[in-house]
């Protein structure tokens, strides 16, 4: 049961402080650029090849629970949702945790509300699945299969079903757009799907799509907490090598230090 | 719970039994369902209302829980701790060049060496003695507090009259007492961090052989690894005392929303047969298990110990769950394997220059992973070691890899910070908390 | 000319099946040790990491207890239990008490049963060696890792067969994270920032990382940051471990498929490379 001390409060609050700013002065507004996120452009793409091929699409809001990555998920559904709405394409999304659920239900009828078409929301096509990774996996990859779906959304956290579900998605020929914080699972990602949003762009896409002034602020915000933190990094660096140019006695012992580091293997 | 006095709010909190248990239960669960009827009831306009005030007042518990600095504050002690720690292995470096017996240094570059690292410990002694003062202070103060809390805890049962099965162990008796111990813990990590600290400092005036002056700094590193012990003790404040209960509220709603889940689930796959769409067997055979599984599991559980029910039920279950669902969710993940090369094969073509590279790297990664690979370079001589495939591999993975993974860690936990101060300051606009 | 250019199209059936192949032939070397002449399966130098793990054990003070948390279950059991299979061997040789705690339910008795094996090859006693705590839900893992690192006994109440944690003579005097010595994380997911955040650090125990080997990149960070003491990147780690320990386990066993397999995805990718470059020599012709 750790609490905050000075530093973490003190470095929590430049961040928060430059978030907020920043949204502040996007309302305000400040116009804030953006660049171009390939990825995130292609989400019309693949509605409208759906809508030509009267196919429907599938969602996946990964495989955690209720958590602020599944939150940002269903933060891009919408939008999704919202793109599809418009030319009624039918989009399914399975989700994995209870919780989640209900929000996505929630979320997903707002969307078809905010875009005026309420009657066009299912309830059946927000599915729940069992909480279970595998589980999960064979029942998205069973209903790629039976409905042959035209386009496949990705976007949450996804482990070891992250190549399984792509893989299958590209046996049935779907146009596959992918984005997870989960490092570890992007080369599949990469390897398989026809758009992969990298590492931190994920929590960029809400902004991107919307353009909201809010959420765009909040971007710019980031970036210039990415830039303290780069700050402090830089600094402990040069602290780091003052230290051990400082302790070293003679060349011969940094020869030694060289030596060891590349031994260490 | 002091200050609360006999409030007739207060006595519905105090712990029941028996018929008053029951009542109590079911009360409870009606007011729930009167709850969640009346929240369907309300429009849409003021139920996002509701959600935002809600989030707003949710988030304040776990942000002030983490914020509020400990009652019994250690943090002082704490970062002395860590400080003498620091100091500690500073002066282990320093020595660390003299233990070499090959470096010829001069008498003064030795001589200055052992000084500074002299200086370092002296500092480190003084900060260790400061926190072992500063958090022996603490003793009295904290005893006492678990008298109160003790008295207060007996007083309340009496009151009440509660019986010991009725009885948690008070949340908050249990914090203090275990402030008491570890602060014991500390404080006698850090009294052998002095005393490793002094013999070090003693000998060191005395040692002259780059054995002993190693050896020295091996004492020094050790002393260091007990005061950065000394520093690990927890502090609490008024609400850590909470977070369990918190926890019991959370759980508590995710269990009604597993159940509308089920109601989906089973929905769904009734229309499904009804309507004899496109893989209704497989929706039957949905039923089956979901039905068996429930059946056996129950039998297993709740089955006369030694009866027939018991030991069919967990035949069964073991059949189904070890037998079926492990199994079929080993080969699920075993087609990974499958994927991955045949993804590979498809993808790792050399279309530019970046992509040669990522190809030369990943081959290096794989080589130096793999026995066939350390073996193709285990017999080069011990002056080109570092051409040894298992050693580019962890320097690939060590270095730039673990740069990258960093760079993005820091970007995706940045983005996570922002996403959740907009979900509790509701400022974001998105589907979730729409316009 | 055509064949090669054409190799860049093999059909991914053919794939699975030579794949099926090589990971097989080296897995029967038990049942036809002939076969060990043409699979190579030299001795591995030890990694700093998984040396670090080996260490990390070594040094557990006496009177602590080590906690090994297992969120695998039969999926990843491949590389997990060799991992807990190790890492078991190796606390009841040195004497260390552990006690297995479980967040997944599958991983419940696939770990206690790995366990119970070995205690009973090495002669020793439940409960006074080793523990096992019942299935826990991963999704509270925070709760319970905070709770647990307060009052251990309180939090984690009973073991699997229900008797209370303060009836096992090996739990006498364990009462929080400060009689821990050592955090072992078996996983393929990743929860290892929770133990990191809630216990590792704040406590300052040491923490040894047994992730599967897809996950283990992300690891390195930790590492280098000194936040886990050492780590064993997925089966190739279970072997260096096993070599060791020298016990010749399902990790040694195994250690030539791994070989085979990455070969064959070598191949595939130079030769996919080949057909590639030929094809595009055509074109621009």
């Amino acid at each position: 049961m750790q609490h905050a001390d000075l530093t973490i409060i003190l470095f929590e609050g430049i961040l928060v402080f430059l978030i907020l700013y920043k949204i502040l002065s996007a309302r305000a507004g400040r116009r804030l650029f953006i660049r171009r996120i390939p990825g995130l452009s292609a989400i019309d793409e693949a509605v409208g090849r759906a809508t030509e091929m009267g196919k429907p699409m599938i969602f996946s809001p990964g495989i955690s629970g209720f958590s602020i990555v599944s939150l940002q998920a269903l933060s891009i559904l919408g939008h999704v949702i919202k793109s599809a709405a418009k030319y009624r394409a039918r989009i399914i999304v399975p989700v994995l945790d209870s919780i989640l659920y209900t929000i996505t239900q929630e979320s997903a009828r707002d969307a078809y509300e905010a875009e005026g078409v309420p009657d066009a929301y299912n309830p059946e096509d927000i599915r729940f699945m069992p909480d279970n990774q595998f589980a999960y996996t064979s029942g998205v990859i069973g209903m790629m299969h039976r409905e042959q779906v035209a386009s496949v959304f990705y976007f949450g956290d996804f482990f070891a079903e992250a190549l399984i579900l792509a893989e299958n998605g590209r046996t049935v020929g779907a146009i596959q757009i992918a984005g997870t914080p989960q490092i570890t699972q992007i080369p599949f990602f990469i390897a398989t799907c026809d758009y992969t949003i990298i590492g931190d762009e994920y929590y960029a896409a809400s902004a991107y799509l919307s353009r909201e002034p809010t959420l765009l602020g909040s971007l710019v915000g980031q970036d210039y907490g990415k830039a303290v933190i780069l700050g402090i990094i830089v600094l402990g660096i040069i602290a780091a090598s003052v230290l051990a140019v400082s302790t070293w006695p003679s060349m011969e012992h940094a020869l030694v230090v060289f030596r060891e580091a590349f031994q260490k293997g | 719970m002091i200050g609360l006095g006999n409030s007739l709010a207060f006595s519905l909190f105090v712990p029941k039994q028996g018929v008053a248990l029951a009542a109590y239960m079911i009360g409870s669960i009606l007011i729930g369902i009167a709850f969640l009827f009346m929240l369907t009831r309300v429009p849409q306009k003021y139920r996002k209302i509701l959600i935002i005030g809600a989030t707003f007042v949710a988030g304040w518990f776990y942000m002030l829980e983490f914020f509020i600095p400990g009652t019994h504050d250690t943090s002082l002690a704490r970062s002395r701790f860590i400080a003498a720690q620091r100091h500690l292995q500073q002066s282990a470096q320093t020595l660390q060049p003299l233990a070499y017996p090959k470096n010829e240094l001069s008498a003064s570059q030795k001589s200055g060496r052992i000084a500074t690292a002299t200086r370092e410990l002296d500092t480190a002694i003084k900060d260790l003695t400061e926190a072992r003062v500063s958090i022996d202070k603490l003793k009295p103060d904290l005893n006492r507090d678990l008298k109160t809390a003790n008295d207060n805890a007996n007083a309340f049962s009496k009151e009440h009259r509660l019986t010991d099965k009725m009885i948690e162990p008070n949340a908050s008796t249990k914090i203090i007492q275990q402030h008491i111990s570890e602060i014991g813990d500390s404080s006698g990590q850090a009294e052998g961090a002095i005393a490793e600290a002094t013999a070090a400092k003693n000998s060191l005036s005395t040692a002259d052989s780059p054995e002993e002056i190693g050896a020295i700094a091996a004492n020094i590193s050790v002393a260091a690894e007990s005061a950065g012990l000394a520093a690990g003790a927890a502090s609490s404040n008024f609400l850590t005392g909470y977070k369990d209960t918190i926890g019991t509220v959370s759980s508590v709603i995710g269990g009604f929303t597993l159940l509308l889940g089920i109601i989906n689930l089973l929905s769904i796959h009734f229309k499904t047969i009804a309507k004899h769409k496109l893989g209704w067997p497989s929706s039957i055979a949905f039923f089956v298990a979901f039905i068996a599984i429930i059946v056996f599991g129950m039998m297993q559980t709740y089955g006369r110990a030694g009866g027939n029910t018991k030991a069919l039920g967990s035949a069964w279950y073991d059949v189904l769950f070890n037998g079926g669902l492990a199994q079929l969710q080993a080969s699920m993940f075993a087609m990974v394997a499958f994927y991955i090369v045949s993804a590979a094969y498809r993808a790792f073509r050399i279309r530019s220059a970046e992509a040669a590279l990522m190809m030369i790297a990943a081959f290096l990664v794989m080589l130096g992973f793999v026995p066939f690979g350390i073996w193709l370079t285990s017999g080069l001589p011990a002056s080109l070691s570092f051409l040894h495939l298992d050693i580019i591999r962890g320097w690939i993975m060590e270095i730039p890899n673990a740069a990258a993974q960093r760079g993005m860690a820091f970007g995706i936990g940045v983005g996570a910070l922002a996403m959740g101060l907009r979900i509790w300051l509701s400022l974001e606009r998105g589907a979730y908390f729409d316009k | 000319m055509r064949f090669l250019i054409n190799i860049q199209n093999i059909d991914r059936r053919i794939i699975y099946v030579l794949l099926l192949v090589v990971v097989a032939i080296p897995m029967m070397t038990v049942y036809f040790p002939v076969l060990n002449k043409v699979v190579p399966n030299p001795q591995l130098p030890v990694s700093q990491e998984v040396r670090g793990v080996y260490d990390a054990v070594e040094k557990v003070p006496k009177g602590k207890i080590a906690v090994m948390s297992i969120i695998w279950s039969a999926s990843t059991d491949p590389e997990n239990r060799p991992q807990t299979e190790v890492m078991a061997r190796h606390m009841f040789q040195k004497g260390v008490p552990f006690m297995l705690l479980p967040f997944d339910q599958q991983g419940t008795t696939l770990a206690y049963d790995t366990v119970n094996t070995i205690a009973k090859e090495m002669g020793k006693v439940y409960g006074k060696d080793w523990v096992a705590i019942g299935w826990r839900p991963s999704g509270y893992m925070d709760l319970i890792i905070q709770g647990m690192s307060v009052d251990m006994v309180g939090q984690l109440k009973t073991d699997r067969n229900g008797t209370k944690l303060s009836d096992i003579p090996m739990m006498k005097g364990i009462k929080s994270a400060r009689n821990v010595g050592l955090i072992v994380e078996i996983t393929p997911s990743a929860t290892l920032p929770l133990w990191i955040g809630y216990m590792g650090q704040p406590y300052r125990v040491p923490i040894a990382y047994c992730p599967t080997a897809v996950m283990a990149p992300e690891a390195y960070n930790y590492l280098d940051a000194h936040q886990i003491v050492g780590m064993l990147p997925g089966l190739i780690g279970a072997t260096q471990y096993e070599q060791l320990l020298h016990v010749q386990g399902f990790a040694t066993r195994a250690k030539g498929a791994l070989s085979t397999s990455h070969i064959l995805m070598m191949a595939l990718i130079v030769l996919g490379n080949i057909g590639y470059v030929l094809s595009r020599r055509g074109a621009g012709r």
